[in-house]
């Protein structure tokens, strides 16, 4: 697709080259017509300057040429030229004509005539007319002019024509260019301030846009108000139906403990009971993924929300005697809901408490605009060919350790929902299990 | 000790609380947010078992309540929300433990059992002083080893001064920790429980500050 700008220069080009043909071929016929009328004018005038001259001359020569004040006529290379001619086989001309006599047409042409053609080596153009002097003698009299000047000059007027047509095209096209650019500036303005918003999680002010624009801005806070809203009524019909799916199942579960304290077979109940109990777990998880506050975008600290983590899980007697590390020392802030965060963090680091053998170690490393973020631990770690089976929500390696095979599925869907990815691998530092992850930085 | 369970689904309330009276507490009910506050601004609960759906008040802002007006009630929150961050604000709210349904009621009353312990400093399940031994866990006591049959009651009166050792109880103190909040309480019958837990564990086990009240000295 051709971005606004590239149209508005694409155009200007083109209608500049248009009007500028157009124009240019408007002023040559217009100036051609004027020129050549004004030649021709000139024509008439020696025309009858050479009559006058004719008429006073008695039929001499001499005295014609005496009475053709013109100059010109008498230099050979002077390009302006007369003849006059009559029936008698009297044929009289100017000293540049030379040896050249112009033709003379058999019948008499009583109203002045304008012909062109080649003598001289060269275009000439002339007006002859047959005229009766008072002494009754008819003549034919003819004045010419090389158009070689004409042309020359005409040429030289046309090229800084065309040259300064096309200065006040580019000129054109380039105050085009300046004023899309000045035009365009709200629209680079609304994208540079969406993508920073993006790291700062922070509305666009409507009153810094032009009223073209200010609706779009405005309508945009509304839509990424409106799923964020959109977000968080998912999440809490998740948490309503979580509520009331879960306490009757505990509800059932106790009773059951009732009944088989009392030597009734619960075994099947129990274990449809447990299929049920998966199931909700897993489809609340999935509803959970699918509300992922990507959108949210408010800048979060990673360390306040590992420290949180580090805080509630060495509080359960499970892992008291398991040792849980956070490295990270600065305080980086990151583009992600906090929920999700927590989510992450909190499934990553509980399977790691799960499988390791005594240590989990949680740190971050800034590069660029993004941070990457660890979680190792010193269990026996996963067999390569099994990562991608892990992150199948309910598959589990192991059913003896408790657990029910979501969150590291969880943990990859979330991430995906950022379009970031889940990496495992085995720890070079702790001989365990790696789950790595990068999240952009906020403001970056 | 006396328990409150703060649950709007009153089946599952009275499951909970058939499960506390079977191992000798006094447990009272209550299903909506404001009358929970008021019940733990007023009464002396040794723990709270609560959920954080409840109708009128959310069961974090009743903790946050509480814990502001410095009511130091050992609390555990038992609720379907089981995503990390709510865990971590329950916890951050002030809660002593985080359950989330559906839950094995064994597991439960186990829970309960290690908060009063350690509400009251015991680190050891077994209480023992001399030949007398104590199971919170089971209320099972013993002398000379000999299982020593005891009611519901002397149960309750003993579980109570064990986990307040060192300490002087009064039988006002003592009737209200293990009568619930719909029970008769006459202190008077107190003084009948002491005579019977001496009678049957020895004398020296209880001993009684005149006109203050009764004590199990620290071991």
């Amino acid at each position: 697709m051709w971005s606004l700008r590239s149209r508005v220069i694409l155009g200007s080009v083109i209608w500049a080259v248009v009007i500028m043909l157009v124009g240019i071929f408007a002023l040559f016929a217009l100036m051609d017509n004027f020129a050549l009328k004004h030649f021709d004018r000139t024509l008439m005038n020696r025309h009858l300057q050479l009559v006058s001259a004719l008429g006073n001359s008695n039929g001499s020569s001499d005295q014609l040429i005496r009475l053709i004040s013109d100059p010109a006529y008498r230099h050979p290379n002077s390009r302006v030229y007369w003849q006059a001619s009559n029936a008698k086989g009297v044929l009289l001309g100017s000293a540049s004509m030379f040896d050249v006599k112009f033709p003379v047409p058999d019948d008499a042409v009583f109203e002045p005539e304008f012909w062109t053609a080649t003598h001289f080596g060269g275009p000439v153009r002339g007006i002859h007319q047959s005229i009766i002097l008072k002494d009754k003698s008819e003549w034919f009299v003819q004045v010419a002019e090389s158009l070689n000047t004409f042309e020359t000059d005409r040429f030289q007027l046309r090229k800084s024509m065309v040259a300064a047509f096309a200065v006040m095209g580019f000129l054109g096209v380039i105050g085009a260019v300046l004023q899309t650019s000045v035009s365009m500036r709200p629209i680079a303005r609304l994208t540079a301030e969406i993508s920073q918003r993006k790291k700062e999680g922070q509305r666009l002010e409507v009153n810094r846009y032009p009223q073209e624009v200010a609706p779009l801005v405005a309508d945009l806070n509304e839509l990424l108000e409106r799923n964020h809203q959109i977000v968080e009524m998912g999440r809490r019909k998740a948490a309503d139906l979580a509520h009331a799916l879960k306490t009757p199942s505990s509800i059932i579960r106790n009773d059951l403990i009732e009944f088989e304290k009392a030597g009734v077979d619960i075994s099947g109940t129990k274990d449809a009971l447990g299929r049920i109990d998966e199931q909700i777990n897993r489809s609340l998880a999935r509803i959970r993924a699918d509300n992922s506050d990507a959108l949210s975008l408010e800048p979060i600290s990673l360390g306040k929300s590992v420290d949180r983590i580090v805080r509630y899980l060495t509080t359960i007697p499970d892992y008291e005697h398991k040792q849980l590390f956070s490295m990270i020392t600065s305080d980086v802030q990151v583009v992600v809901g906090k929920q999700d965060l927590e989510e992450i963090i909190g499934n990553l680091t509980e399977n790691a408490l799960k499988w390791c053998n005594s240590r989990v170690e949680i740190s971050a490393t800034q590069s660029g605009k993004n941070v990457l973020v660890i979680v190792q631990d010193d269990g026996p770690g996963i067999p390569k060919e099994d990562y991608e089976r892990v992150l199948t929500a309910g598959e589990r390696l192991d059913m003896a350790v408790p657990g029910s095979g979501l969150g590291l599925s969880i943990t990859s869907d979330l991430l995906q929902s950022y379009a970031q990815s889940l990496e495992l691998s085995r720890s070079s530092d702790l001989g365990g299990l790696k789950a790595s992850f990068t999240l952009p930085i906020a403001g970056r | 000790m006396r328990i409150l369970v703060a649950e709007d689904d009153q089946v599952l309330a009275s499951q909970i609380k058939a499960a506390l009276i079977s191992e000798g507490h006094a447990v009272d009910l209550a299903h909506e947010g404001e009358g929970v506050v008021f019940l733990g601004l007023t009464e002396p609960y040794d723990v709270v078992i609560l959920d954080v759906g409840l109708p009128r008040q959310d069961g974090i802002s009743v903790l946050k309540e509480w814990r502001r007006a410095s009511v130091e009630i050992p609390v555990l929150i038992l609720t379907a929300r089981d995503s990390w961050s709510d865990k971590i604000d329950g916890l951050d709210a002030g809660a002593d433990d985080y359950m989330t349904k559906p839950f094995h009621m064994p597991e439960l009353t186990a829970r309960i059992r290690a908060l009063l312990r350690r509400k009251s400093g015991l680190s050891n399940p077994l209480f023992v002083k001399g030949e007398f031994s104590f199971d919170t866990r089971t209320g099972n006591a013993r002398v000379d080893d000999i299982p020593v049959e005891l009611t519901a009651q002397e149960i309750a009166v003993l579980s109570y001064l064990i986990h307040n050792p060192g300490r002087v109880i009064s039988r006002t103190e003592l009737s209200e920790h293990i009568y619930s909040y719909d029970d008769d309480r006459d202190s008077n019958t107190i003084a009948v429980f002491i005579a019977r837990l001496r009678k049957k564990l020895g004398a020296e086990l209880i001993r009684t500050e005149r006109g203050r009240g009764y004590m199990i000295e620290v071991v």
